[in-house]
């Protein structure tokens, strides 16, 4: 115990004395927070794209008109593979509204169309009072999507926009001008508001605070003590494994946790951010992840001998991961093939997680596959770990 | 005599190569034991059984009269030290945070001013290692092997890469671990500094031990002849030359300005080389003898110089 707290208190003040770790721990994500927010934080987004919608029909018939059939039909024609499409349906179907939330929350769809139950009761109804001249409720339909989802959000305003001609479509079958025919927007879960770009980009920095942190101060500085033979001195000392690595580990460990309030600190007061830094889900999940990219930093520190080497290898596997996690954009509409990459990237799952545990907005992973996927990369590491002898390979 | 190390019919092997085969080692307790042999000779890797860093193919090592079996255990590692090779310490880290954490390895230690008086570097408690010189540094890598007050100090080539001053410090140092009681096995390029230094020598190559005897046995055994190189005013004519070739019974070697004779008679030889220069009204100028060293011993055993 004495030398497993001697090795924490020497690697940790060797980080902090060291500028390079600093600067890769500390000021390197926040810098990355500064530069996105001053950015990005008033992006518009231009531009064709296609949006997936769900059409939950609710509506109930009233004898035998069934006006909800023909928005249907309007919404189709303003459909791929129409030649004006805005979007794709991904399907129409009857019953509860909240029996498609899931697909929007798991990416198979960005957002829903309901059409409530008393829809054709109040287009009927409007349809007569306006002949007969007197003041009506407009019929409304109901949109549902997640802010924190970019696509989620363009495709609420892709439907809101569209709404113009869907009136046209329901003026020309009617022969009667609905301009009150409404979109009524929802938030799908607990969300409150849509989560500002600062909301949305901070717990994605203090992910990669702390894969940077796994990555290039675990994996080139163990290379450098094998390099260096400071490994193979303590192994000519009674010293055991176990106290070198609770004491490595643990110095790795307690500079995330600074890390992790340092950049939440930073984002809510510097930027008012909303994230919730307390939140102990946050932080478990914080602790569960930074365990990972220890161990991935080992890896990478006992594959290789040359600190250079594990250097470049660590830049290579950094910053492809970064980009592929959805951290500083929203993923949507890649190829297969990259979301292949996406889907096996623990840095998805952790920031999709941390979104959540932040109370950012809902995770677009399912949470078991935000716990599982990392942890089979930790399995992963441990099990080539385990065959790499690590105390006796110096 | 106590033996701190018995080693006998060690072997190591890795894949279908023996880098060791077979060697027999005894270390007695206070000696300093040079262990040599050129490049690939199994130096390092029966160093590094005996260190605790790989486990013999077969063979059986006593430490302080404890069979080793498998790795050697914490008691043993307990009361060795090691200087290795290159030394390096983890960057920001200063003399003093560095000695604590090795001492936090051991059941007991000495103190660490203690350990920097004895390496003459109690002024440098704050410093970081990185602002050192080399000759600090390696003496800051003997005070770390010393924390533990070891009864055996392992040297792997503690001086390579020193200045002269600096290897001179490191040799009184080591001179000094002598007279205080403690057993030093150590391992060298530089012949000077065995010689110097070490009680007993064995020499290795291929695996195996050649010969072990103090050095100026070895040197004796195997030193082979002196030479005597010498330059004359006027420059002698050839038939002159091969005149005093005649009486010392022997082929004198003309180098680039001078001339050089072995012999194994380096006063009868000398004696002989004056009388034929008077003779001959001829000066001797610069007039140099050269005794055999380990270098010869080495050479003749091994047919390598060291460093090959």
């Amino acid at each position: 115990m004495k030398s497993a707290w001697q090795f924490f208190k020497i690697h940790f003040l060797s980080d902090m004395r060291n500028r390079k770790s600093i600067f890769w721990a500390m000021l390197f994500p926040s810098i990355l927070l500064f530069i996105l927010v001053l950015t990005f934080s008033n992006l518009g987004v231009k531009g064709s794209l296609d949006f997936r919608i769900i059409i939950v029909d609710e509506a109930q018939s009233v004898k035998g008109i069934d006006y909800a059939n023909s928005l249907i039909s309007a919404f189709r024609s303003l459909s791929y593979p129409n030649k004006n499409g805005f979007f794709t349906i991904v399907k129409v179907m009857k019953g509860s509204v909240k029996d498609a939330f899931n697909d929007v929350l798991y990416s198979k769809a960005d957002a829903i169309i309901e059409i409530p139950r008393d829809f054709n009761k109040l287009v009927m109804r409007s349809v007569l009072f306006a002949r007969l001249g007197l003041p009506f409720a407009a019929a409304h339909i109901k949109v549902y999507y997640l802010p924190n989802e970019a696509s989620s959000s363009l495709a609420q305003g892709a439907i809101d926009g569209v709404m113009d001609e869907v009136n046209s479509y329901m003026m020309s079958k009617f022969n009667y001008h609905l301009k009150e025919f409404t979109v009524q927007s929802e938030t799908i879960g607990e969300m409150m508001k849509a989560p500002t770009y600062t909301d949305f980009v901070t717990p994605g920095i203090i992910i990669i605070g702390a894969f940077t942190t796994g990555l290039l101060l675990v994996g080139p500085k163990l290379a450098f003590m094998k390099r260096n033979m400071v490994m193979k001195k303590y192994a000519s000392t009674p010293v055991s494994p176990k106290s070198f690595f609770t004491g490595f580990t643990f110095s790795k460990l307690f500079l995330m946790i600074i890390q992790y309030f340092l950049l939440a600190i930073l984002a809510v007061l510097v930027f008012n951010s909303a994230v919730h830094i307390f939140s102990p889900w946050a932080i478990l999940y914080y602790l569960f992840t930074c365990m990972i990219y220890i161990l991935i930093g080992f890896d990478i520190g006992f594959l290789f001998s040359s600190p250079t080497a594990v250097s470049a290898l660590t830049s290579v596997v950094n910053l492809p991961l970064e980009f592929l996690a959805g951290i500083y954009f929203p993923l949507f509409n890649l190829p297969w093939y990259v979301n292949i990459f996406v889907w096996s990237n623990p840095l998805w799952y952790a920031t999709n997680a941390m979104r959540q545990f932040l109370n950012v907005g809902l995770s677009t992973t399912p949470m078991w596959l935000n716990v599982f996927i990392p942890a089979l990369w930790g399995m992963a590491s441990l099990i080539f770990l385990s065959t790499r002898k690590m105390w006796k390979r110096i | 005599m106590e033996k701190v190390i018995e080693v006998r019919d060690l072997r190591k092997k890795y894949g279908n190569f023996e880098a060791v085969k077979g060697i027999d080692i005894d270390v007695f307790k206070g000696e300093v034991f040079g262990f040599l042999g050129p490049n690939g000779a199994g130096k390092t890797t029966t160093l590094e059984i005996l260190e605790g860093l790989r486990k013999p193919t077969s063979g059986t090592i006593k430490m302080f009269g404890e069979e080793i079996k498998g790795d050697v255990i914490p008691e043993i590692k307990e009361r060795i030290g090691v200087v290795l090779q290159q030394t390096s310490f983890l960057d920001h880290l200063k003399v003093k945070e560095i000695l604590e954490l090795f001492a936090s390895f051991f059941k007991k230690s000495i103190s660490i001013e203690k350990a920097l008086e004895m390496v003459e570097l109690k002024e440098k408690v704050n410093a970081y290692p990185e602002n050192l010189s080399g000759g600090q540094r390696q003496r800051l890598a003997i005070a770390v092997a010393l924390i533990n007050d070891p009864d055996l100090i392992f040297m792997d080539e503690p001086t390579t890469g020193l200045d002269p001053q600096s290897r001179e410090s490191i040799w009184v140092l080591v001179e000094k671990l002598k007279s205080n009681g403690k057993t030093i096995f150590l391992t060298t390029h530089y012949m000077e500094e065995a010689q110097r230094l070490c009680d007993r020598i064995t020499i290795i190559d291929h695996g195996k031990v050649v010969e072990t005897d103090s050095p100026e046995h070895l040197i004796l055994k195997y030193g082979g002849e002196s030479k005597i190189d010498f330059s004359c005013t006027p420059t002698p004519p050839t038939e002159k030359v091969e005149e005093l070739e005649r009486e010392l019974q022997g082929k004198i070697h003309k180098l680039d300005d001078h001339c050089r004779i072995v012999t194994k008679d380096l006063t009868q030889t000398l004696e002989k080389i004056v009388l034929w220069s008077k003779k001959n009204n001829v000066s001797l100028t610069d007039v140099f003898f050269i005794e055999p060293t380990l270098e010869d011993v080495f050479l003749n055993l091994t047919g390598r110089e060291l460093r090959d």
